[in-house]
């Protein structure tokens, strides 16, 4: 005491400094308290590391350790497990071979991937009942994914069953994820690439270029179909008019000849003698000049064998 | 001044005690109250809790539940095929006290779930061939091995909420057999499809020959048909009229004839005695 008496201190200074530190630490000490929640967020508080409140999104206010604790959990963000991939960057992906392929009931396989698209329902239990609960979600998913591929043949699997894949493991999962208490709720399973194996890719795409080699085959086939059937038709239809033409000239001849027989015989009945003699002279004229004709005298059937016929056509018989 | 010093002495004392006597238990933990080698107590309720100084020793365990995903193992079905089976646990600590005197630590846990499953798998699959497991009698069976693992494990202080096959698959030798078969099933399927499209080719092709011959075959038979109708009213036209006077029609047929049918160069013996020659080498009347 004597020593603050040399150097004059007043009592009430130190004691007012002492008193405004220990208020200075102690603000700083239960400002640590304050800390903030993201739109997206809830905070959930421990008292004595037991769960007291849940913070709202927004600054919020703790007390300092060792009385209070906060767990920040992201309750509205979407989570995204990927099963047979994984995203590399922005729109590049690397396919996990042993995660995709999965074995189908008529004991094939088939790459299957797939996103499994979940959001927090219940911060409580994903944050202090579950140890790691990201890894038994997509534990599980695969599971289920795996069992509902089991069921189908690769075809199905391919083809048609791929919404229906998605939808029933849909529906098993969030039972499953209930059961456990894990807090989180289904929003998405989307199956994505389903293929063959790479291995006999190529095996299945040949199926698929035979599919397109027959229905090539088919049509060069049609395409011959459609080319002699109409000309066949055509052939068929030239056949009938040429046989029309034949039966018409036929008809219109007959009738053109009986006309013209019909007139004559008009004229015939007439004076039946001379026209009768008149067309036979008439007649000869016409036919004889096409002849080399021989006249004999009459009664000479003798003489006939003594003529040399061959040389009497050969020197001009006419005389 | 004084009594600013002794506030803040009794404040610390106080605050050591406390700590002393008290220990806290997360929501995430159990905690087991020790005195001299001896549990007391377990609290599975988080919050503050009470203890003797010095002599109480205070162990925390993880009450959460916890996967373990065992490594792949290969077990003999029924039907004689080896499959690798990748299994995984969920389990937690149920009874803490069970738990700490027997396996103590997680390590140690993790070994003897690892022999259990495996140990129910192995047998489970035993009893079963490839297309039950994978049916959907598949569930059943797995909650059969999940019940076998709860009650294995029970004593152990573990409690086991499910065990579940993640993936059977065949061994990698029996994979490459499968892609083979997977293979040559497609390539006889394209073959297949293939032979039905040279079938169907055929087919067409013998259709459009087969429709066409028939095509021409019936327009021929009509067009004989044709062709004789006109032969046939022609006759008809040609009898009609010249039943008026057969004789001259023969007289005037036979003429129009002689005219076509005789040849050039043709060489004709006359009789002079044929009418036509009556006045050749005479003027008398008849």
């Amino acid at each position: 005491m004597a020593d603050t008496d040399k150097v004059r201190i007043p009592k009430w200074t130190f004691t007012l400094v002492m008193v405004a530190s220990i208020v200075g630490i102690l603000v700083i000490y239960f400002s640590t308290g304050f800390y903030n929640v993201a739109p997206s967020e809830v905070g959930l508080v421990k008292r004595f590391g037991k769960y007291v409140r849940t913070d709202q999104p927004g600054i919020n206010y703790h007390l300092p350790a060792p009385f209070d604790s906060v767990t920040v959990v992201d309750v509205l963000s979407i989570r995204k497990i990927e099963i047979g991939f994984r995203t590399v960057a922005a729109n590049r992906y690397a396919s996990v071979v042993s995660e995709a392929l999965m074995m189908t009931s008529d004991n094939n396989f088939a790459s299957v991937e797939c996103v499994i698209q979940y959001r927090i329902k219940d911060a409580y239990s994903f944050a202090f009942n579950i140890h790691n609960p990201e890894e038994i979600v997509k534990a599980l998913s695969e599971s289920v994914i795996r069992e509902r591929v089991a069921l189908r043949t690769v075809d199905e699997v391919l083809t048609s069953d791929r919404d229906l894949i998605a939808m029933e493991a849909k529906d098993r999962l969030q039972e499953l994820l209930d059961r456990f208490q894990i807090g989180v709720s289904l929003e998405n399973v989307r199956l994505q690439e389903v293929n063959p194996p790479t291995e006999v890719l190529a095996a299945f795409d040949d199926v698929n270029s035979a599919i397109q080699d027959k229905e090539k085959t088919i049509n060069t086939a049609l395409r011959y179909y459609n080319d002699l059937v109409p000309k066949a038709q055509g052939e068929a239809g030239k056949v009938l008019l040429e046989a029309e033409g034949y039966r018409d000239i036929r008809v219109l001849a007959a009738q053109g000849e009986v006309a013209r027989f019909l007139q004559v015989l008009e004229k015939y009945e007439a004076s039946p003698e001379i026209t009768r003699q008149r067309l036979y002279i008439e007649t000869m004229e016409k036919v004889l000049p096409n002849f080399k004709t021989l006249i004999l005298p009459g009664d000479s059937g003798n003489t006939l064998k003594l003529l040399d016929i061959q040389a009497l056509m050969n020197g001009g018989g006419r005389q | 001044m004084k009594t600013l010093w002794w506030f803040l002495g009794i404040f610390l004392a106080f605050f050591i005690l406390f700590a002393m006597v008290t220990y806290t238990v997360d929501e995430t933990q159990l905690a087991i109250r020790i005195r001299f080698g001896k549990i007391l107590d377990v609290h599975d309720t988080a919050g503050i809790h009470f203890k003797a100084p010095f002599i109480d020793r205070i162990e925390k365990r993880d009450k959460r539940l916890m996967l373990y995903d065992i490594p792949p193992e290969s077990v003999l079905t029924a039907d004689k095929k080896r499959l690798e089976v990748d299994s995984f646990i969920l389990w937690r600590i149920s009874d803490a006290k069970a738990f700490l005197e027997t396996l103590n630590n997680t390590v140690s846990a993790l070994n003897q779930i690892d022999d259990i499953v495996y140990a129910n798998i192995r047998d489970s699959f035993a009893k079963l061939t490839i297309p039950d497991i994978i049916s959907e009698e598949r569930r059943a069976f797995l909650g059969s091995i999940t019940v076998q693992t709860s009650e294995n494990l029970k004593t152990f202080g573990v409690q086991v909420a499910d065990v579940n096959v993640k993936r059977t698959d065949l061994p990698e030798t029996n994979a490459k057999a499968v892609f083979e078969r997977m293979k040559s099933e497609r390539y006889q399927a394209a073959a297949k499809i293939r032979a039905e499209g040279e079938k169907e080719y055929k087919e067409i092709v013998a259709k459009a020959e087969k429709e066409s011959s028939v095509l021409i075959a019936e327009a021929n038979k009509r067009a004989e048909e044709i062709r004789g109708e006109g032969d046939a009213s022609a006759l008809e036209v040609y009898a009609s009229a010249f039943s008026k006077d057969p004789e001259f029609y023969r007289f005037w047929r036979s003429l129009s004839a002689y005219e076509n049918v005789f040849q050039k160069e043709a060489v004709v013996l006359l009789d002079e005695r044929v009418d036509f020659l009556q006045y050749l080498f005479s003027h008398k009347a008849e």
